[in-house]
């Protein structure tokens, strides 16, 4: 059994790097990501559920800044991908995308709520 | 000072508390947010200083949140922040009058900070300009700036008045010192070009081998020493009014080129080829009768008719009356208020003094009698004793108590020599007599000194 910690989906050096080294700044973004994050989550998800892509793509847009600030690297053309999806319709292909981005966002979650900076 | 405020509208929490906190780390920024439009349009009677728009918003866009904006307030700033670097979304906000357009990224904030100077920058020149503009247009007030109540003024005033109506062109003439610029620029302030640039040339002053370019402009090389191109004093009032003033002083080659000019509406720059177009309009003074220049053949008959328009004959100031001592008060409380001094009152016999004496020099002249009387005095008030005639003048000696032809005849020698540095030979050629007279008057102390 392998007992080593998954590595993090994020990366906070670009939002440290933003506010200057306001760790204060940094600790109040990350919290404020937790609470919206969920929210967001949540609302993509039900919009895959009903098939709603253009509700899907405008959640993915208003998404990408706090994914792209946050360093969730592993999201940065995913998200992008379904904000630009070019189809009228939800397709296997991007509810996979959908997905994706829903499962990374909820293991940034926990993460970041072990996250040593909060716990402080 | 007051704080600038700034409105963020952004749908997403995240990001416009990023925004937020780029732009709070200026103190002077006073930064509130909205995550949608509604809460911000009821919010935007408040009149922020700037707007920063989200371009994708639920229900709106930032094109159409910014066209609500500019309905209301044309010239709040709006800066418009997205998510998608679209170009030809941001050509088309730009081209809307959108103050700028930012992607959100890594560089976001630097680009809003310069943004938000630049912005500010341009606001505060706009404040400037414009109370610069009022300052003006309250300046040059008629009743303002030209002092009188005297029937040869209050017709001036009618005529200036009708010059501000219309596009036509105006001839003021007047003695020396009656005030022909300021006429001139007050019919500007009043009209419908004030805000348009007034350009001032004083054809007298200029050699005449520079007025052309000064006038028309010129290109790089057009000839030795144009090391760039110059534009010309036309060019530079166009849309405005262009003042010439001493026009009768204007050469017969320049008044044929100033003639073109003003018959065909555009000019071509000395050495130039390109044919600039022109909307200026013109108004000329002169001391001259122009008239009689014309008769004589030193002024063009056609160009006469092209720059008469029309005609303000500025009154002399010995034929205003009254407005001799309306003036002399004006120019004495203004000093002594310039020099921080205490008011001063004029007494009748100084009041008496200023309304004997003619004023060659006009209102120039009385202005510097009244600066000096202001320093002579007691402090208190202005007497007879304080006011000085200006004796330099030789038109005095004609204007003052009668004299023998011995004594005016002394008296213009003796000018002349003072005038030519004692040079015999020279006042002898230029008055046309023999030296030995001037020799022989010197010699028996019949010329002043």
């Amino acid at each position: 059994m392998n007992n080593q910690p998954s590595p993090l989906n994020y990366d906070l050096s670009r939002l440290i790097r933003l506010s200057s080294g306001n760790m204060e700044f940094v600790k109040k973004m990350m919290r404020l990501f937790l609470k919206q994050a969920p929210a967001d989550i949540r609302e993509l998800e039900m919009a895959a559920t009903a098939g709603e892509l253009q509700k899907a793509k405008e959640l993915a847009h208003r998404m990408k800044p706090s994914v792209d600030n946050m360093g969730i690297e592993s999201l940065y053309t995913v998200i992008r991908s379904i904000e630009l999806y070019n189809s009228m319709d939800m397709t296997p292909e991007v509810y996979d995308e959908i997905q994706l981005t829903i499962g990374t966002i909820r293991q940034v979650i926990i993460q970041l709520e072990h996250d040593p900076l909060l716990i402080d | 000072m007051e704080n600038y405020s700034i409105f963020i509208v952004d749908d997403d929490p995240w990001y416009g508390e990023l925004l937020e906190y780029h732009l709070s780390l200026n103190p002077d920024y006073s930064v509130t947010r909205f995550t949608n439009a509604k809460s911000f349009l009821d919010q935007l009677q408040q009149k922020p200083d700037l707007v920063t728009i989200d371009y994708s918003l639920p229900g709106t866009n930032g094109l159409e949140l910014f066209s609500t904006i500019r309905s209301v307030y044309p010239s709040m700033p709006v800066i418009i922040i997205s998510g998608q670097e679209d170009v030809s979304t941001a050509v088309e906000l730009l081209k809307k009058g959108v103050n700028d357009y930012i992607v959100k990224d890594e560089n976001t904030k630097d680009l809003l900070w310069n943004a938000i100077l630049r912005i500010r920058e341009n606001q505060s020149l706009k404040k400037e300009v414009e109370t610069l503009r009022k300052e003006l247009s309250q300046k040059y007030e008629f009743e303002k700036l030209i002092k009188g109540n005297s029937p040869a003024i209050k017709q001036v005033f009618g005529l200036m008045e009708k010059a501000t109506l219309a596009n036509i062109n105006v001839s003021i003439t007047g003695e020396t010192g009656t005030g022909k610029e300021l006429v001139a620029k007050a019919i500007h302030y009043n009209s419908n070009r004030k805000d348009k640039p007034f350009m001032a040339v004083n054809m007298a002053a200029i050699p005449g081998e520079l007025l052309e370019s000064e006038l028309f402009g010129h290109e790089k090389s057009a000839f030795t020493g144009a090391n760039s191109r110059k534009i010309g004093k036309f060019e530079e009032a166009n849309k405005g009014t262009l003042f010439l003033d001493e026009i009768g002083e204007l050469s017969l080659n320049l008044q044929s080129k100033l003639l073109r000019v003003l018959q065909e509406r555009e000019l071509v720059r000395v050495g130039g080829n390109e044919k600039v177009k022109l909307d200026v309009r013109l108004i000329v003074a002169t001391h001259r009768n122009l008239a009689e220049e014309v008769r004589k053949g030193a002024f063009r008959e056609d160009l006469y008719y092209r720059i008469i328009g029309l005609p303000i004959p500025l009154p002399p100031l010995r034929e205003r009356g009254n407005d001799i001592l309306l003036l002399a008060k004006f120019f004495l409380d203004e000093f002594c208020r310039e020099n921080k001094m205490e008011p001063q009152l004029l007494t009748s016999s100084a009041r008496e003094r200023l309304l004997l004496y003619d004023y060659p020099g006009n209102i120039r002249e009385l202005k510097a009698m009244m600066d000096l009387a202001a320093i002579m005095s007691n402090g208190k008030e202005v007497t007879a004793q304080e006011i000085t005639m200006n004796a330099t003048r030789s038109e005095d000696i004609f204007t003052g108590e009668l004299k023998t032809l011995k004594e005016y005849t002394s008296y213009i020698i003796g000018h002349y020599l003072k005038k030519y540095n004692n040079n015999v030979v020279e006042v002898a050629n230029k008055l046309d007599i023999g030296k030995s007279t001037i020799y022989k008057m010197l010699q028996q102390k019949e010329i002043p000194a």
